[in-house]
């Protein structure tokens, strides 16, 4: 008995500075993951990443710059059919060939989405217990890593490792509960600074027979929903809202977003889908996405968060009466 | 400790023999295979639907596809064959069921593995051609609108290629 209350005592002794330190490991973080984001905007950099998501393990080519306060990017599947995402700015497109493919998104508009710029950081201690200091090497270069353990079990954890110099994040891992790796990308080889090869932000398809599918959203007003959200989850709230139209043949459907400024989860409602489907739930990559149908609308929620928290949000939806 | 992860998964343990075991769980991923395993025979022999791969697909294919496939429902599989197909199932793993969702064109692709699966032979594959956006596109915008915060612009996008390519 005596040798274990020694021994808690010395645990308790060895326990206390780390304790005492906590808060500055978090602020240190939280100072490391704004260098993150705002490297991740404003390098020019380009390289070869892994990608690994359960048993799939699939590499991309990646080039980024920014020029002119215009951020554009290409990123290029190496394995399989090459799938390419370009971006500039706020408008997305991706290609996929085996389909014919390009499906653009653009924001309707920059200022109508504050939320999406890189702030809002500020409240992640709430949600997160967020640590750093570990030092190690990525891609052949020197880099700290970040690690943010979610405070419930609203979400998953996450981990950073970002190059020491540049503060580029070379490697970021999603956790599950049990601290095992969902979804993982690192760079194995990447070039940061200088300029971009010749060609390297240029499309590599031919648009030539290339079905195109372009998006096009409206903001919504929350009045104007015309849903209500009864189980909000903590830390999440709502950063976008929008009315979707993929073609003039299609319907339209209503697309809201909610993070908790790390994790995401979209909810698409949409008419469609035939009433007495049950609500179910499953996997996509890292992802869960949960479907319910509300009288004659397919609602799917979707997001790299728990079961849980999909089919939390998903069970509260309802249509508002007025 | 294996014996101890049982105790862990059926609420068995001490409050501090559970903080221990989480630990032991962090440390070593032979343990965490331990767990998972008898997570999904737990899960197989509750008959959790989740991990039930005909109803997956079904699901999956009404997220994905509008037009209507009229094919003959999948026969349920007895009773005894639930956890092996579960394990199955969860082995195949989310490639399977990514693949479901993502398929070209969409139409063949659910009944034939949930057809198979199940043991039980294709049906006729009628399509109608009212079309509804598919999963693919939910993806590309979900991520296109996730805030850029930390991960910043490029990461978000990676997901899009390499989730919506899986399984090809």
């Amino acid at each position: 008995m005596l040798v274990r209350i020694a021994l808690l005592l010395l645990t308790a002794l060895l326990l206390t500075p780390m304790l005492a330190t906590e808060p500055a490991f978090a602020e240190d973080g939280l100072a490391l993951l704004h260098r993150i984001a705002q490297g991740s905007r404003q390098l020019t950099y380009s390289g070869t990443f892994v990608y690994r998501s359960g048993a799939r393990v699939d590499t991309s080519r990646i080039a980024h710059s920014l020029s002119d306060g215009l951020e554009v990017e290409r990123i290029e599947a190496l394995d399989g059919s090459p799938r390419e995402v370009l971006r500039a700015g706020s408008e997305v497109k991706c290609f996929f060939p085996e389909e014919k493919l390009l499906i653009i998104e653009s924001r309707s508009s920059q200022r109508g989405f504050p939320s999406l710029l890189p702030a809002g950081l500020g409240n992640l201690p709430e949600h997160y217990a967020i640590r750093s200091g570990r030092e190690g090497r990525v891609a052949g270069l020197k880099s700290r890593a970040v690690l943010l353990e979610p405070r419930d079990e609203w979400r998953y954890g996450h981990e950073f490792w970002m190059d020491a110099a540049s503060g580029l994040l070379l490697k970021a891992s999603l956790l599950g509960v049990l601290g095992e790796t969902l979804e993982s990308f690192a760079f194995t080889q990447v070039k940061i600074g200088g300029s971009l090869e010749q060609g390297a932000l240029k499309p590599g398809y031919d648009r030539e027979g290339v079905r195109v599918q372009q998006v096009r959203t409206t903001e919504l007003r929350t009045d104007d929903m015309g849903w209500t959200f009864r189980t909000m989850l903590p830390g999440f709230r709502k950063v976008a809202a929008m009315k979707r139209q993929a073609g003039a043949s299609s319907p339209e459907s209503m697309h809201v977003v909610f993070s908790d400024g790390l994790a995401s989860i979209s909810v698409f409602i949409e008419p469609g889908g035939s009433a007495g489907e049950k609500e179910t739930t499953a996997t996509l990559g890292p992802l869960n996405v949960y479907r319910r149908q509300i009288d004659e609308h397919r609602v799917v929620v979707m997001g790299e968060v728990p079961a849980l928290a999909v089919r939390r949000l998903g069970e509260g939806i309802e249509r508002r009466h007025k | 400790m294996k014996t101890r992860i049982s105790a862990l998964m059926d609420g068995e343990l001490e409050q501090h023999e559970v903080g221990e075991t989480l630990q032991a769980l962090r440390r070593s991923e032979e343990l965490r295979a331990e767990w998972r395993d008898g997570q999904l025979i737990g899960a197989a022999l509750r008959g959790e639907r989740k991990l039930d791969l005909d109803i997956t697909a079904r699901v999956m294919s009404a997220i994905d596809m509008e037009p209507t496939v009229l094919a003959p429902a999948p026969r349920r599989p007895a009773a005894w064959q639930r956890p092996a197909l579960a394990l199955a199932a969860s082995a195949a793993g989310v490639a399977v069921v990514a693949w479901l969702a993502l398929a070209p064109g969409g139409q063949e692709g659910v009944p034939v593995a949930a057809g198979n699966l199940a043991g039980v032979k294709q049906g006729p594959v009628v399509a109608q051609t009212q079309s509804t956006p598919r999963l693919q596109e939910y993806l590309v915008a979900h991520q296109a609108y996730a805030p850029s915060g930390v991960i910043g612009g490029a990461a978000r996008n990676i997901r899009t290629v390499a989730v919506a390519g899986e399984g090809r």
